[in-house]
C-alpha cells in the first residue's frame, strides 16, 4: 500500500487493527504491564510486543520500565491530531454547505445549463 | 450527538437539504463554471477550479482569499454516478493544516414530497478509516468512542 507517513496516518493506521484497539481498551482503565496486557489475547510475548510498538511509534502508548517490570500507559493526547482534523473539516463543509444554498438559491440562465449538461454527458460516454 | 458521529467518529458526516433538484445539485458540483461561484464561500474569496470529471479524472480547486491566502484542494475521481454519487481523494494544502490521502464522498437523495428538493450527505474520511470501514471489524466503531471521549476528556 502506498502510503505517506504523516502523524494521521500513524494513528489511524495503529487503530485498523482489533488487538491493537483492544489493548488500547485495556490501558484506558489504567496503567499495566506488559504481560497483564498480554494474557487476554493469548499471544506471545514477542507479538504483543509488537503490536505495543506500533502504538507506541503513533505516539498512543509510551512504556515505562519499573525495576523488573514494563508497564504501558496510554497517551490519549496523540488522538487529538485526528480529532482536530474532523473539527477542522466540519466546519469547512458546513461552510460550504451555506454558499451552496445560497447559490442555488440564485435563477440561472437555463441555456447555458442545458448546453453544459449535454457536454458533460458526453464527457461520461467518452469514458 | 448527531447519530452519523456514533457510527464511526474517526470520520466526518455533513448532511444538508437543499432547495433544488438532484440533477441540478450535482451539477454545481461538477462544472468548473458552477462549482468556482459558490465553492469559495467566504465574503472576496475567489475560486478557479478545473474538472475533469471521469472515473480516474483529476480536479483541482485553488481557493484565493483577498489577503492573497490560497488554499488547493486536489484528487482524482473514483466514483461518478450522475445524479446520485460522486467519490473523490482530497489532498488539500495552503491556509488549513495540509491533508493528504483523504476521500469524500458525496451522496445526492431526492427529497420533498414531489423530489423538489435534495438532500446531500457529504463523507470525509482518511483513506485508513475507509478502509476499516469496508472490513466491517464488529466492535471497532464503539472502542473509537469510548476513546475520542477519553482523550477530550485527558
Amino acid at each position: 500500500m502506498v502510503k505517506r507517513s504523516t502523524k494521521l496516518d500513524a494513528t489511524f493506521s495503529a487503530l485498523s487493527d482489533a488487538t491493537r484497539r483492544e489493548m488500547l481498551m485495556a490501558l484506558m482503565r489504567g496503567e499495566t504491564t506488559v504481560s497483564d496486557l498480554a494474557r487476554p489475547h493469548r499471544m506471545s510475548l514477542p507479538a504483543v510486543m509488537k503490536h505495543l510498538r506500533v502504538l507506541e511509534r503513533a505516539g498512543l502508548v509510551e512504556q515505562n520500565k519499573v525495576g523488573r517490570e514494563r508497564r504501558c500507559r496510554l497517551r490519549a493526547g496523540a488522538l487529538k491530531p485526528a480529532s482536530d482534523w474532523i473539527a477542522q473539516y466540519r466546519q469547512f463543509w458546513e461552510r460550504q454547505f451555506d454558499a451552496l444554498d445560497r447559490f442555488l438559491a440564485e435563477p440561472q440562465p437555463s441555456t447555458e445549463e442545458k448546453k453544459s449538461c449535454r457536454k458533460q454527458k458526453q464527457s461520461h460516454r467518452s469514458n | 450527538m448527531p447519530q452519523a458521529e456514533a457510527i464511526a467518529p474517526l470520520e466526518l458526516i455533513v448532511n444538508r437539504t437543499f432547495n433544488a433538484p438532484r440533477e441540478r445539485v450535482f451539477r454545481a458540483w461538477t462544472e468548473a463554471a458552477q462549482l468556482d461561484q459558490w465553492f469559495g464561500p467566504a465574503p472576496g474569496r475567489t475560486v478557479k477550479s478545473s474538472l475533469d470529471v471521469r472515473v480516474g479524472g483529476a480536479y483541482r480547486i485553488e481557493m484565493r482569499n483577498p489577503d492573497g491566502q490560497v488554499y488547493v484542494a486536489s484528487g482524482i475521481y473514483r466514483e461518478i454516478e450522475p445524479p446520485q454519487r460522486l467519490v473523490f481523494t482530497w489532498d488539500a494544502e495552503g491556509a488549513m493544516e495540509p491533508v493528504k490521502d483523504t476521500l469524500v464522498t458525496v451522496e445526492f437523495f431526492e427529497a420533498g414530497d414531489a423530489g423538489e428538493k435534495t438532500q446531500v450527505t457529504l463523507t470525509h474520511q482518511n483513506f485508513q478509516s475507509a478502509e476499516m470501514r469496508n472490513r466491517h471489524e464488529h466492535g471497532w466503531t464503539g472502542c473509537l468512542d469510548q476513546l475520542q471521549r477519553f482523550a477530550e476528556n485527558a
